[in-house]
């Protein structure tokens, strides 16, 4: 059983992104803000986070540091999924070792693809 | 004094009217009524986009599940081919298995990708398919082949290369130069062509060491089955016949390494007993 949270203040968005990955082997955990999204990854140890950038209080990219900080966390895969496409915006969270950086709007094919890639 | 009817025009009149209030009542309820339509809409298209999202699910792993498929299926031919093949000589199904499994240990070591590894794994079996079209006669005769037998039975990895070359599946591109190149030698002593170093497939090159550890450490008709202590020694330094110069010398330091697991191998998968035929397949 493998383990995927999304993180996005966007509830609508989250509906999305989780019928799109709903599959029996996989639990799918939801985080709407920056903050619990670090807690529940620490907690649960998903096998991946699907990670919005613009959340308020804690940022995407705050949470993306702070999950490579730690021992216990930096074998989370991480895939970006964000309105923040830019060259500066990639490369900031290809530096971080993230395993995708999606712009929205996305293509779900390519969301899927990766997740399969990486927990399929 | 002017009243205020004197001073104001008619066009400044701010005073609220009941007509005016209605018609700005009107127009709110209907700027409302357009919101909620507007807001309705959106939990429409909302539900159409989460049944798109789930077909689109659906159709992925229906996707893989037939490229999975396809792939056992692609597979599954090649293994029958293989069987055909293995109709009309000695060569049992363990010895095969062991080849692949020796052919996996000695890639790996080398530091293949893992995609890589699985082709030259999958695709070893087929290495003496081109037997196939060797007559009965010579494939079965018990004792050692004269000079003539032996230039038809070098015939077959050229046989085997002319089943399968030209083929779409880079499983079957393997396969192919591993059936023209098993039986060629790193110093160019080898046959059909005698070529030699690199000229030879790497994929080539492992089978045709799995192949002759196997075939030493085996019973064969004009040899008994030898230890492997015998068999690393014939390996690495020879003995005459099998020389060091044969093999590439990146293999055999590989093969040095990881002896052991290739006994451990040969053990864990003996041929069956010789009354037991092809029905093990």
């Amino acid at each position: 059983m493998k383990t995927i949270l999304l993180a996005d203040d966007e509830p609508n968005l989250r509906l999305l992104v989780k019928t799109t990955l709903s599959d029996p082997r996989f639990r799918i955990l939801e985080a709407s803000d920056g903050k619990s999204a670090l807690e529940l990854a620490k907690a649960e140890l998903p096998d991946v986070i699907v990670l919005d950038w613009m959340m308020p209080g804690l940022s995407g990219i705050e949470v993306a540091a702070a999950l490579r900080e730690d021992p216990l966390t930096r074998g989370i895969s991480i895939i970006m999924l964000t309105a923040k496409g830019q060259q500066a915006d990639r490369e900031q969270t290809e530096r971080l070792g993230v395993a995708a950086h999606l712009v929205k709007p996305f293509s779900p094919l390519e969301l899927l693809e990766k997740v399969d890639a990486l927990v399929g | 004094m002017p009243s205020s009817a004197d001073v104001l025009s008619e066009s400044d009149t701010q005073a609220p009217s009941p007509t005016t209030l209605e018609e700005e009542l009107a127009e709110l309820r209907a700027v409302r009524a357009r919101y909620d339509e507007t807001m309705a809409q959106l939990e429409r298209n909302e539900r159409q986009l989460v049944s798109y999202a789930q077909d689109l699910k659906k159709a992925f792993d229906l996707m893989k599940q037939r490229a999975e498929a396809l792939a056992a299926a692609h597979y599954d031919t090649l293994v029958r081919l293989l069987r055909a093949a293995r109709f009309k000589d000695e060569e049992t199904g363990a010895h095969l298995l062991r080849l692949s499994a020796y052919s996996r240990v000695l890639a790996t070591h080398l530091g293949l990708p893992r995609e890589e590894v699985e082709r030259i794994t999958a695709a070893a079996p087929l290495h003496d398919v081109g037997k196939i079209g060797i007559p009965d006669a010579i494939l079965a005769k018990r004792g050692p082949l004269d000079a003539d037998e032996w230039k038809v039975m070098r015939t077959h990895p050229g046989l085997g290369g002319s089943l399968l070359k030209g083929a779409d599946s880079p499983l079957l591109q393997t396969a192919y130069v591993i059936a023209l190149h098993h039986h060629e030698r790193w110093d160019g002593t080898g046959y059909p062509k005698g070529l030699a170093g690199e000229d030879i497939s790497l994929a080539g090159r492992i089978v045709m060491l799995a192949d002759q550890y196997d075939a030493l450490r085996s019973e064969r008709p004009y040899k008994p089955p030898f230890s492997h202590e015998r068999t690393f020694d014939i390996i690495t330094r020879g003995d005459g016949r099998t020389l060091p110069s044969h093999f590439d010398p990146d293999l055999l330091a590989a093969f040095v390494e990881r002896h052991e697991e290739l006994d451990a191998l040969f053990e864990a998968n003996r041929d069956a007993p010789a009354t037991q035929n092809d029905s093990d397949a």
